[in-house]
């Protein structure tokens, strides 16, 4: 079977053709990226399907879409619904989607459709965690809650967890340009260091992770900046390039030895130190870190220097470090072609 | 030599005068109601020679305020102090030591940080000024609530935003308590019988008020869980603490760009507060928490989650920092007052080497503090020690005093 993967943002859609055969895995056969979300990925779909031919079957990707959701599922009248509901909680996500869905309907009529979401994962996530400490009228009001927003690589970091023995208590570390720990007790998250959005938590490649508060309302307040161009700032300009000077990635980061990255090295290194620290306190230990995303092999020193920090404690934990080395359409590939065969199966 | 030291509020103007070395206090009293119209009357309250007095007076500013007290000080035998001990609350980058001489220097740079902290350093410094130009020949000296934290690393201190927000707008993490975390790890230093700057410890400041976690090596400050404001860190008890950025530029663009409303929402409608609907207090909700179903007892119960959680993960985040800690500090209000709080956040921590012995921490309360109430054979030690900021501030005072004399 020919599934054509679809990752729409706001600005652009990635696509990805994988070949399947009956087993989980597939194969990735041709890859392309092309600028522009919204109407723009009608056009990217069209070009896509005159190089490679038309796909049995597709599946669309999206970081968040609330937790009602399931993992994958296709794509129906109550998935429409639900995605619609969540669209004004996620502008950068969703309406992307739903364009996106729109135009596979358009470009490849007939072909099954499968959702797959990352949010969903979180939805096992303790209220506690969940919660912001603001009213009941602003929680309930906007939604504001704590969620991840790499669910499908924490998935897959407590599929490997649970397959390697003692290792039941993982800090799963997302090298994505906007990265995100989780802690993950036999595979249910515990924690995450992100937020209602990408911004909260690690430092990303241009994003601020975790600041003051204070800060954005002195910005607002004194410097007389509007929330968009602090966003601008916090969300372009800030991170790894804020602190180096230039763009760069996590895979330089920890792969030079230069002394211009050194202090944005420690400084990352350091908050992940207290999100480790913050899993055992949730968990009573770690037995393992798991990498994945795009910059996963930055573990390969990360993880080490982590845990010889952690083997200071009373305790002396020596967490493994393992890594999840599919990349982002690998995963979506796995959950829809899993949905779309279960779907099927009912179906007959 | 004795030791006046102030603490300036917006409307009270706490003082304490205490003979050094021996720390002994030998008065101490509030002027309250200062600069406002109320039924009441102004007055000092103080107690000396065991009594409990107090005088009305009109005080219609803190200059008004601070002499009186210097006036009532002046007419009781043996009262005179050697020097005076300011409370600051914000020092900058200006002032990186925990305490300063006043001089001309230090004038200027009081008026540079002045809007750092707008509702305590311009009262504060109002005070200290007075002082200056009506006992001119009495040393005085600041003591910074940031002094302490002047240790804390680039690593820690530096946030992750453009230059031009970290050199021009000065924002960096600061931290705060640090006149209560320096004080307590002196303290704990004593209690375990090892110099301050072999002493490696979280100190958990819990007030009714602000709250926050100093990670500690070497006697020094390392991390403190707030930052560039007190808005940072801990859930506490109107006081949202950490919060997406996101989430605070959707709530600045909701209203209008009206950031003012925003910060009185963060600051004094969130927290404990908002989380639970009906109290800023813990104890408070925990009672509520405790008391059955219905939906204002499970707001409580989340209310108390919330805080209690995040004080764990802080815990955990400053214990893998320290590494192998002596003890964990708890003081002020509800660290020294709430063993149901200690007994939650120390839960199931024996992988930080963390064992609390649930009988000696009910006991540790009150009358019986400073108190160990770790569990024997406890690799770290669990303490619970009285605040006590003005001793903190005397001694550091007392501390340059004594070597300018």
């Amino acid at each position: 079977m020919k599934l054509l993967v679809l990752i729409p943002r706001s600005s652009e859609v990635r696509l990805v053709l994988h070949e399947t055969e009956e087993g989980p895995r597939t194969a990735r056969i041709a890859a392309a990226c092309s600028e522009g979300g919204g109407a723009a990925a009608r056009t990217s779909i069209r070009s896509f399907i005159r190089l490679h031919g038309h796909p049995d079957a597709v599946a669309l990707y999206t970081p968040w879409a609330g937790l009602e959701l399931p993992l994958a599922a296709p794509v129906g009248d109550e998935v429409l619904r639900k995605l619609h509901a969540a669209a004004g909680r996620a502008p950068l996500h969703v309406p992307a989607l739903l364009s996106a869905i729109e135009a596979v309907a358009a470009e490849c009529p007939g072909a099954p459709t499968a959702v797959v979401c990352g949010s969903p994962f979180f939805a096992a996530m303790p209220a506690a965690e969940r919660a912001y400490a603001v009213g009941a009228d602003l929680r309930e009001r906007l939604g504001l809650e704590r969620t991840g927003h790499h669910g499908l690589f924490h998935l897959a970091a407590g599929d490997l967890a649970s397959a390697t023995p003692g290792a039941a208590r993982v800090l799963s570390i997302c090298m994505e340009p906007c990265p995100e720990a989780v802690a993950l007790d036999a595979g249910r998250p515990a924690m995450v260091t992100g937020g209602a959005t990408p911004l909260e938590g690690l430092p990303g490649q241009t994003t601020c992770g975790e600041i003051d508060p204070g800060m954005i309302l002195i910005l607002a307040q004194e410097q007389k900046m509007g929330p968009e161009e602090i966003g601008q700032h916090l969300t372009r300009e800030s991170g790894l390039k804020g602190l180096v000077g230039r763009r760069t990635d996590f895979s330089e980061l920890f792969a030079s030895r230069g002394p211009e990255l050194r202090a944005a090295r420690e400084i990352f290194l350091y908050r992940l130190l207290q999100a480790a620290g913050s899993a055992m306190a949730l968990m009573g230990g770690l037995d393992a870190f798991v990498f994945s995303g795009r910059h996963f092999g930055a573990g390969r020193v990360i993880g080490p220097c982590l845990a010889e920090q952690l083997r200071r404690l009373p305790s002396a934990p020596a967490p493994r470090t393992l890594f999840v080395e599919d990349a982002l359409d690998d995963l979506v590939a796995a959950k829809a072609v899993a949905a779309l065969r279960e779907s099927s199966a009912a179906a007959c | 030599m004795n030791i006046l030291v102030f603490n300036c509020g917006s409307s009270s103007l706490k003082f304490r005068l205490i003979a050094m070395p021996q720390e002994r206090e030998l008065v101490a009293g509030e002027a309250q109601r200062v600069g406002t119209a109320s039924a009441e009357p102004s007055r000092i309250v103080y107690k000396h020679a065991g009594k409990d007095l107090a005088k009305v007076v009109p005080m219609p500013s803190q200059r008004a305020a601070l002499q009186e007290v210097m006036a009532l000080l002046a007419g009781i035998d043996g009262l005179r102090p050697d020097a005076i001990g300011h409370r600051m609350v914000h020092g900058g980058d200006r002032f990186t030591q925990a305490a300063a001489a006043v001089d001309g220097k230090a004038l200027d740079d009081l008026d540079a940080v002045a809007g750092l902290a707008p509702l305590h350093n311009p009262p504060a410094i109002a005070v200290v000024r007075t002082c200056s130009e009506a006992f001119p020949d009495l040393p005085q000296f600041l003591v910074f609530d940031t002094g302490y934290h002047a240790t804390i690393a680039e690593r820690a201190s530096t946030y992750a935003i453009p230059a031009w927000m970290r050199g021009k707008l000065g924002f960096r993490k600061y931290g705060f308590h640090g006149t209560s975390h320096h004080y307590v790890a002196q303290e704990a230093a004593a209690m375990l019988g090892k110099p301050l700057e072999k002493l490696d410890a979280v100190s958990c400041h819990l007030g009714s008020g602000g709250a926050s976690l100093c990670a500690i090596a070497g006697g020094r400050s390392i991390d403190n869980t707030m930052g560039y404001s007190p808005l940072q860190g801990l859930v506490m008890s109107t006081r949202s603490g950490d919060l997406d950025p996101g989430v605070v530029l959707e709530l600045v663009l909701r209203e209008g760009g009206d950031a003012a409303k925003v910060e009185s929402m963060l600051n004094r409608r969130s927290g404990v507060l908002g989380l639970s609907g009906a109290s800023s207090d813990i104890r408070d909700v925990l009672a509520a928490a405790r008391s059955g179903s219905g939906p204002a007892a499970e707001r409580a119960r989340l209310a108390a989650d919330v805080y209690v959680r995040r004080l764990r993960k802080y815990l955990g985040a400053y214990l893998a920092v320290v590494g192998r800690a002596d003890a964990v500090i708890f003081t002020d209000t509800i660290g020294e007052m709430v063993p149901e709080v200690r007994a939650a956040v120390c839960a199931d921590m024996e992988a930080f080497g963390i064992r609390l012995d649930a009988d000696l921490n009910a006991m540790a309360t009150g009358d019986a503090l400073p108190a160990d109430f770790a569990a024997a054979g406890s690799p770290v030690r669990l303490l619970a020690i009285r605040a006590n900021e003005e001793l903190s501030i005397a001694r550091s005072t007392y501390s340059l005093a004594a070597r300018a004399a």
